[in-house]
């Protein structure tokens, strides 16, 4: 047994291994007076689901509200082919939202971008399910008002960058990107069939939560930004009502674009 | 967020039973008195429940029905405490276009006594905190976050004393390092302090204050593979007076309680619900008139189907 190593106890078996030492103490000590002490914890945790019974005040406030949001957040702007998901290192997902933010950005900007990153704790669902899209996934895909901009990184940022990304156990990355990661640290990094060249600039487009330090990226902020001006929600929103009006499906899928080595 | 498989239960009037017997032994004896702790976490502007569609966690959650449960627990249980760890906002259109203010409403009207800023709670700014704050109707407790000069002086305090019946109560909150999490645009000028020695600080003025119980309520996270960064575990090993964490900010499923050794071998119990009100967790602890704070015994149950 290691009942006195071990850091944390399931805690039925604290009691007994605690009256013990308690025993001894209450004997030290009973010349004090009484008073409120914690004897027994019971812990429950109630599943908030379906068949319970609801509010009716609280259902009354929220129900206009409700209206209101699904007069826009209703509205199916794309049509999912298949179920996209959201997993480390690579996801379908990851790689649909990395993607379009290239394109998006490099429509706006003009400029074509090296590549796009997003930050994976800035995805806040975890799939879009297949069948049509409503605004109000877009909006729980991407609640932040982030703007989309383009940072120009020489080499030695790009790396750190993707340093980073693989230490958190990677990000979604943009198709032009190929590395592997082993035990958190990238290698074999390929931008466009090549290895990343001394002296060379790359645009990279992310949320400016990002380019300005976020998620512990500091290291970025000394880099030149270019804002697009565009929120990346609505680049998201924009391109797929493009694919929508051009007659195109959502749709993603695995490339190996970052792998995980054993 | 780890998968975890939970213990079923069909009906929820096997707890309730247990839990009345429980009740009554702790009313009729004069040296024996029950208090009821219910947490969430991580709320995250999840105001309806998760649409059915094929989602992780599809069908539940939900405000309403959480209120309907609250209300249920407050008839049968004669003191309860209800209590958030942080990230009330942000995470579904609700807060894009009401701008926090069904949340801190439902809030106020499920009757929270205590809750914490979480990083999320600055998406909109301060202004937006400044703008809604008349709709919180209960107080907010960031003891590591010097707010002076802010609009949240005065708002935002230290520590809470509550008394239910005999029990003094003693809360406060910890926030999480707002640098590389929260723009300074919209933090504008709250600034985070190390929270170990504001806990230990804090703790130990409640138990001089003569609270006979010590909860914080943390937005630090549970557990961090950096060994050296800050987590509701390292705080409850390296402080003294805290009875309870209840935290957030990693979205941790815990179904029971953590217990850790304090600095002083005394122990902590640690708890956390996941996110988006899916889970409502309780904590129901006796307190007896003791010599001395005797080691207690722990159970737990999970009441309804998790699909996680």
């Amino acid at each position: 047994m290691t009942l006195f190593e071990d850091r944390r106890w399931p805690a039925g078996w604290h009691g007994c291994v605690r009256i013990f030492a308690g025993f001894s103490l209450v004997l030290l000590l009973s010349g004090c007076g009484k008073t409120w002490h914690e004897a027994t914890h019971e812990y429950v945790q109630y599943s908030i689901q379906a068949d319970l019974p609801a509010d009716s005040l609280l259902e009354a406030y929220l129900a206009p509200l409700r209206r209101q949001l699904a007069l826009t957040m209703d509205d199916t702007i794309a049509e999912v082919q298949g179920t996209l998901t959201l997993q480390q290192p690579e996801s379908t997902l990851g790689n649909f939202l990395a993607d379009l933010l290239a394109e998006e950005a490099t429509r706006i900007t003009g400029t074509p971008v090296d590549l796009a990153i997003q930050n994976y704790g800035g995805i806040r669902r975890n799939s879009l399910p297949k069948g049509p899209l409503r605004m109000g996934m877009i909006y729980e895909i991407m609640p932040f008002d982030n703007m989309l901009v383009v940072l120009e990184l020489d080499a030695s940022g790009l790396i750190a960058l993707i340093e980073h990304m693989a230490k958190q156990g990677g990000w979604p990355i943009s198709k032009d990107v190929r590395y592997q990661i082993r035990e958190g640290i990238p290698q074999a990094i390929l931008v466009d069939h090549r290895p990343i060249e001394e002296g060379r600039t790359y645009r990279v487009a992310m949320p400016d939560y990002i380019a300005k330090g976020g998620d512990r990226c500091d290291f970025l902020t000394a880099y030149p930004m270019t804002d697009t001006g565009v929120l990346v929600r609505d680049a998201i929103i924009q391109y797929c009502r493009d694919r929508q009006a051009s007659g195109y499906l959502i749709d993603a899928g695995l490339d190996g674009r970052i792998t995980q080595i054993p | 967020m780890k998968r975890r498989s939970f213990l079923k239960k069909t009906s929820i009037s096997a707890a309730g039973m247990l839990l009345s017997g429980g009740y009554l032994a702790g009313m009729s004896d004069p040296e024996r008195y029950k208090l009821t702790v219910l947490h969430t976490n991580d709320v995250h502007s999840r105001l309806d429940p998760f649409p059915m569609d094929g989602s992780r966690l599809q069908g539940l959650g939900g405000v309403t029905r959480r209120a309907a449960m609250i209300q249920r627990i407050r008839q049968e249980e004669p003191q309860v405490l209800l209590l958030d760890a942080g990230d009330m906002l942000q995470g579904t259109p609700y807060f894009n276009v009401f701008e926090g203010a069904p949340e801190f409403t439902s809030m106020s009207r499920m009757g929270y006594d205590v809750g914490i800023l979480g990083n999320h709670d600055f998406d909109g700014g301060l202004e937006l905190l400044d703008k809604q704050w008349h709709l919180l109707d209960l107080p907010i407790l960031n003891a590591n976050y010097n707010v002076q000069g802010t609009v949240l002086e005065g708002r935002v305090t230290d520590y809470r004393i509550i008394e239910k019946g005999p029990i003094r109560i003693g809360i406060f909150g910890l926030g999480i390092e707002l640098e590389g999490l929260v723009p300074a645009s919209l933090h504008g000028g709250v600034r985070y302090e190390n929270p170990l020695p504001v806990a230990e600080r804090t703790a130990q003025l409640l138990k001089k204050k003569g609270c006979h119980l010590v909860i914080c309520l943390s937005h630090l996270g549970y557990e961090y593979p950096e060994e050296d960064r800050i987590s509701d575990i390292l705080l409850g090993e390296k402080t003294r007076n805290i009875d309870i964490i209840i935290g957030g900010h990693t979205h941790t499923f815990l179904d029971q309680p953590t217990v850790v050794r304090n600095a002083d071998g005394e122990a902590v119990y640690i708890g956390q619900v996941g996110w988006a009100g899916v889970i409502l967790g309780r904590m129901d602890i006796w307190f007896e008139k003791n010599y001395k704070r005797k080691w207690f015994t722990c159970s737990s149950t999970t009441i309804g189907d998790i699909r996680n």
